[in-house]
């Protein structure tokens, strides 16, 4: 299973030891994120996202996608994917919008009791909606990278999505047999 | 004294019809300069289909700061143009064109050897006499100059070279073609089709998309492998392309000189022998000017860029462009409106799937003012779209999160099923192309400038193909219909046609009924240009089979020294 850490650890064990996120409070499927960080590993050339910005973005990376029976978010390297979008695919404008949004995720985590994973889960629900607030906007913006992200990703289209690149047929009709029958 | 020409014939441009044209005049035995403004395709370098996502930077979402906003802020609004493809578009800051106020306008084009040849839908239908009598039955526009009996032969003719795979359905409005091997229905789809016939007496057909795509090896060219996404290039050469099969029978004449990189400026014309002298081109990369001489001249550049050529080779002569004493060039503009329709849930096969990527879909034949008048409307209507298994996509946008969320984007969703209108557009005087007085390409040639809306017919037609969709989904049984209406500007559906339309008389339009033009004998425009109207079907086919019939006429005129 590939693995990738693009968390720098120093940086991740210090903010969380700011009380952003206390570590008696990390769920179960954070886990994985910080297995992740405590791998260790190098963090790639910094973008456009700073040391908070990466880690609140790994941190709900991995509450969307945990590692579970197969690879998360992180193992994907969906965070640093999000960076190099971040910084070289959004225009300035889009950029600055993106960046005040995933402030008002912040903003809302620190005021919040149960912090980014109680906020996580509320503003997921915003998902499919209109008229966002900003930090549901930065939400559902940063989970559609994440889900985009997870699932383009070279080891889930390969060794998950197992896709076929050049599949030399269409069959438009195949009888999908149920598990454990020949 | 005798002229002395470098070519029989000159081309300008190398695309779907320029390739055809090309084609036809050298198997006819004539030297041929095929003239193209891009340069030249490598399929074995530039052809990037079988690229996946995650070997670009961006994963194909395309590029905000470099496609978008710097090279091609038009041209990423079509689709195809995305990270992956983008380089089969053009630079916009190069290749620049302004619109009237208010009415905006997409122009999506490809400036390389192959033209859109390489990226165009592939869908082939043909026309019938239901579309060749609309003008003059309901006086919009002029009567065409032809009908389908003049034009079925060279239907069979294109057909044949090119592979269409479809179905035979018998239909009057969508006559029955050359066809390969139909590609597959999805169950849900064979079940929509049967239910949709009951529902509507018969009247409202789902049959199998025809493409130009080889469903059995074909003309030395390979059967599809279904990888998908042919709009990047196809390494087998198994959809139609000028690149890969027109150009190449050209090429093994003997008679084809293919000069890329080549921007036609002007077509030069010979007040004394009224008669077009040849085309003066700058080289793309030198800015050298060179005219080149020939006895007879083929316009393929595509619509716009044709009708461009001509009102920018102005001459005493003809003061307002060549060719326009008919005061028609440049009018009459239409595209096809499209996208509007419906999508829906279809239960109950939910152990179904398919395997591989099938680059096609279902088409609904034109069901309204067939054989009954529609009270809304004049003209009508074709139906596309398809059914899939929704896939991960659907987790960008649902609420969910966790191992669970995760597991069950891995697994297939539900089936989807949608259509979507492709309707015709009534000729319009005032939809025109005129050239901007100001605004100039990157070699000085003067751009066009887009006045073209759409008017009370299309929308009243936009406004029925979503119910229509809705509809017909219901009676297919699907569940959680959602209406989709649209409003795409003019021009987005790539279907631009009209400005240099065919007539019965010189007095109503540019060309006569063999795409000769009425004011200079040795001039032909063959592409999307000559059209008198846009039907609702897809346009390409009856380019080609235009194309291929005007060549038969004028190398039988060249050969009985008329031309």
């Amino acid at each position: 299973m590939p693995t990738t850490t693009n968390i720098d650890r120093r940086a991740a064990i210090q903010t969380l030891l700011r009380g952003g996120l206390a570590l008696s409070l990390m769920p179960g499927f954070a886990e994985a994120a910080w297995a992740a960080v405590a791998a260790g590993g190098d963090r790639p050339i910094p973008r456009a996202l700073n040391s908070d910005q990466t880690k609140m973005i790994a941190f709900i990376a991995d509450v969307v996608l945990p590692r579970s029976d197969t690879p998360g978010a992180i193992d994907a390297g969906v965070p640093s994917w999000i960076d190099l979008v971040v910084a070289e695919y959004f225009s300035a404008t889009r950029r600055a919008g993106f960046l005040a949004d995933l402030a008002a995720i912040d903003a809302s985590a620190k005021s919040t009791s149960g912090g980014l994973m109680k906020v996580t889960a509320s503003l997921d629900a915003a998902c499919g909606s209109k008229d966002l607030t900003p930090a549901q906007r930065g939400y559902v913006q940063l989970k559609e990278l994440i889900v985009y992200g997870y699932f383009t990703s070279k080891p889930v289209q390969q060794d998950l999505l197992k896709v076929v690149i050049v599949p030399g047929r269409f069959d438009g009709d195949v009888l999908i047999k149920p598990a454990g029958t020949a | 004294m005798k002229e002395q020409y470098d070519f029989d014939a000159i081309v300008v441009g190398s695309g779907i019809t320029g390739g055809w044209a090309a084609k036809e005049l050298t198997q006819a035995g004539l030297k041929t300069l095929v003239l193209e403004a891009g340069g030249p395709i490598d399929p074995a370098k530039d052809y990037v289909e079988h690229v996946q996502p995650y070997e670009v930077p961006f994963r194909n979402w395309g590029d905000d700061r470099r496609l978008l906003k710097k090279e091609r802020p038009i041209q990423t609004d079509c689709g195809p143009c995305d990270e992956i493809g983008h380089k089969f578009f053009v630079n916009d800051i190069e290749n620049p064109y302004t619109h009237a106020d208010g009415a905006p306008f997409s122009w999506f084009r490809g400036r390389q050897v192959g033209g859109r040849s390489i990226t165009w839908g592939r869908q082939v239908y043909r026309w019938s006499d239901l579309d060749f009598e609309a003008n003059a039955k309901d006086g919009h526009g002029n009567d065409w100059p032809i009908r389908y009996k003049d034009i079925a032969p060279w239907y069979s003719h294109v057909e044949k070279f090119i592979g269409v795979s479809g179905a035979r359905e018998g239909l009057s409005q969508l006559p029955d073609g050359e066809f390969l091997a139909p590609m597959p229905m999805t169950a849900v789809e064979r079940t929509a089709r049967e239910r949709i016939l009951k529902g509507f007496n018969g009247e409202r057909l789902m049959t199998i998309g025809r493409a130009a795509i080889l469903t059995e090896d074909h003309n030395g060219r390979a059967a599809c492998h279904y990888c998908g996404p042919c709009d990047r290039g196809c390494i087998t050469h198994s959809y139609f392309s000028s690149i890969a099969s027109t150009l190449p029978a050209a090429n093994a004449t003997g008679n084809l000189t293919l000069r890329p990189h080549s921007v036609a400026a002007e077509l030069t014309y010979d007040a004394k022998r009224g008669r077009i002298r040849g085309v003066r081109l700058i080289d793309a990369n030198t800015f050298k000017e060179t005219e080149y001489k020939a006895r007879v001249v083929f316009l393929c550049a595509s619509a716009i860029e044709s009708v461009r050529l001509l009102l920018n080779s102005k001459s005493a002569h003809f003061p307002e462009g060549l060719g326009n004493s008919s005061g028609t060039l440049g009018r009459y503009v239409m595209d096809h409106h499209y996208g509007s329709g419906a999508s829906g849930t279809m239960s109950g096969f939910n152990d179904r799937t398919t395997f591989g990527r099938r680059p096609n879909g279902i088409y609904i034949a034109r069901f309204r003012n067939v054989s009954t008048q529609h009270s809304g409307f004049l003209r009508g209507y074709g139906m596309q779209g398809g059914s899939s298994r929704r896939d991960w996509h659907r987790g960008t946008t649902m609420p969910g999160y966790g191992a669970d969320f995760k597991k069950s984007l891995l697994e297939l969703g539900s089936w989807s099923l949608g259509v979507a209108g492709w309707g015709e557009t009534l000729p319009h005087a005032d939809n025109r192309v005129t050239i901007d007085p100001t605004v100039k390409d990157k070699w000085g040639v003067p751009a066009a400038r887009m006045d073209v809306r759409w008017r009370e017919n299309e929308r009243a037609m936009q406004s029925d193909m979503v119910t229509s969709a809705a509809e017909m989904l219901d009676a297919a049984g699907c569940t959680e219909i959602k209406l989709q209406p649209v409003d795409h500007p003019p021009g987005h559906c790539i279907h631009e046609m009209g400005g240099a339309r065919m007539s019965i008389k010189p007095t109503e339009g540019v060309l006569n009924a063999s795409n000769q033009a009425w004011d200079v004998q040795n001039l032909f425009i063959t592409d999307g240009a000559c059209m008198a109207s846009s039907a609702c079907q897809n346009p390409s086919i009856t380019y080609m089979a235009l194309t291929a019939r005007a060549c038969d006429h004028a190398v039988s005129q060249m050969k009985r020294n008329e031309l």
